[in-house]
């Protein structure tokens, strides 16, 4: 991966433990630059990592879930999520992901 | 447990990679221009499960998608599962009272480990083929007969389930698809279109033109415009063209003559509740009034609003033929006596 292209990187530690999040927390705040580090319970939030081909597959779940009848909360994260996949998609250099973005905007 | 940072660059993401690496981890840096993350809380997991169903309920998946969104179901719902709160504090009291009792509390920290990544299915292959999907329309479909129904899927085995769903849901095809697009676009540019009616008209401009998209139907404007409306609609999982055309057997066997197998990808379900209706009289005149459809498109309308009416008139509580009716028997009533009284 061309790192000059990539600019902005996210790190995924799977199985990262309670303890070392604190010691990673710790030693990041000593170095420069405010990297801000905030940390998720994974028992609170439900976290996951996703790229264009997953963005793909909610867009046709998504639209799919969109001709049915649903309560007005459901409706209105539907909505949401929906336009949350078209801007991650729009964000990822992605070139099929880009096409399908193309498609959806015309 | 998970953490997040700014956005950072290559650098400092390898150097977190390099230390958490020195600690045992198999860390792997991503970039943002690829890699997404979201973070939802409980009351959202469990609208997304529900959204989930309602995408199976629609019938338009291909079987891997079906099959992809049931997995995604499983591991939401046992995320859900484990996370309720009183699992959640019996994990905390282990956390803490861990020097205690070591064996019990590495026992409830083994069962409650983090949920697991749901990313690795969307890694490899291309984008499923996206087969014909089938349904079954029924008017007037009994509740016992929905029973008998379901003992015939159970009937072929493995785990398939029937869905039956509302029968107020419309079916139109594509060119029909395309004019409710229209209808709904130059309703919107009224400037007097309510709001509630206005988001309709957004949402059916959305949603039909997603489905145009997805199903890359093709219009060439000389379609009539078909639209099937009533019935229950019976999904089954899986349902193969074959398999839909024997239930409608059963079904005509069983007294039902209007049954009829239905390709969920040839044709647009729309479900429509009463106030959906009245949203579209709303839309369907407003689009009149504006005097830009074009004739075929301006009849087309006056018959839905046609037919819209009707059925809101039908599904009142009180039937207005029946008050009509009865108004006019008082009437006559009125007017023998006052003819018997003049004798």
């Amino acid at each position: 991966m061309d790192k000059a292209v990539e600019d902005s990187w996210l790190v995924d530690i799977p199985g990262l433990s309670y303890q070392d999040t604190a010691r990673l927390i710790e030693e990041v705040s000593r170095w420069p630059g405010k990297l801000g580090p905030i940390a998720w319970d994974p028992r609170l939030s439900l976290i996951e990592l996703f790229d264009a081909r997953h963005c793909r597959f909610l867009l046709r779940v998504y639209d799919a879930a969109a001709v049915t009848w649903l309560l007005p909360g459901d409706r209105c994260l539907l909505e949401f999520a929906l336009e949350a996949c078209r801007a991650c998609l729009l964000s990822f250099s992605d070139e099929v992901g880009s096409r399908r973005v193309a498609l959806l905007r015309s | 447990m998970v953490m997040t940072l700014n956005p950072i660059d290559f650098d400092t993401a390898q150097r977190i990679v390099g230390l958490v690496g020195a600690w045992g981890y198999q860390a792997r840096a991503l970039a943002t221009t690829r890699w997404g993350m979201s973070s939802d809380d409980r009351e959202t997991v469990r609208r997304r499960v529900r959204l989930l169903s309602a995408a199976l309920r629609s019938g338009r998946l291909s079987r891997a998608d079906q099959q992809s969104v049931r997995a995604d179901r499983t591991v939401l719902r046992s995320w859900l599962r484990r996370t309720w709160w009183p699992q959640v504090r019996y994990y905390q009291l282990a956390t803490r009272l861990d020097v205690l009792f070591p064996e019990w509390a590495e026992r409830v920290q083994r069962e409650h480990r983090p949920a697991p990544e749901v990313e690795a299915a969307w890694f490899e292959g291309p984008d499923p083929v996206i087969d014909p999907l089938w349904r079954v329309i029924v008017p007037e479909l009994r509740a016992s007969d929905v029973a008998r129904l379901q003992r015939v899927v159970d009937a072929w085995g493995g785990d398939r389930e029937l869905m039956v769903d509302d029968p107020h849901d419309r079916f139109g095809d594509a060119q029909r698809c395309v004019y409710e697009v229209r209808v709904a676009r130059v309703a919107r540019s009224c400037r007097r279109l309510g709001g509630r009616a206005s988001l309709r008209a957004e949402s059916v401009e959305e949603d039909a033109g997603l489905w145009l998209l997805g199903t890359g139907a093709t219009v060439d404007g000389r379609g009539e415009g078909r639209l099937m409306v009533g019935g229950y609609s019976i999904e089954v999982d899986d349902l193969t063209a074959e398999e839909a055309g024997g239930l409608v057997e059963l079904l005509k066997e069983w007294g039902y003559r209007q049954a009829r197998t239905l390709n969920a990808r040839a044709w647009w379900s729309q479900s429509l509740p009463p106030d959906g209706v009245r949203h579209n009289v709303r839309i369907a005149r407003m689009a009149l009034r504006s005097g830009l459809l074009t004739p075929d498109e301006a009849a087309m309308a006056r018959q839905d609003l046609r037919r819209y009416r009707a059925w809101l008139l039908r599904r009142r509580w009180w039937s207005v033929g029946q008050v009509m009716r009865g108004s006019f028997a008082r009437l006559r009533g009125i007017v023998r006596r006052e003819a018997v009284d003049d004798r």
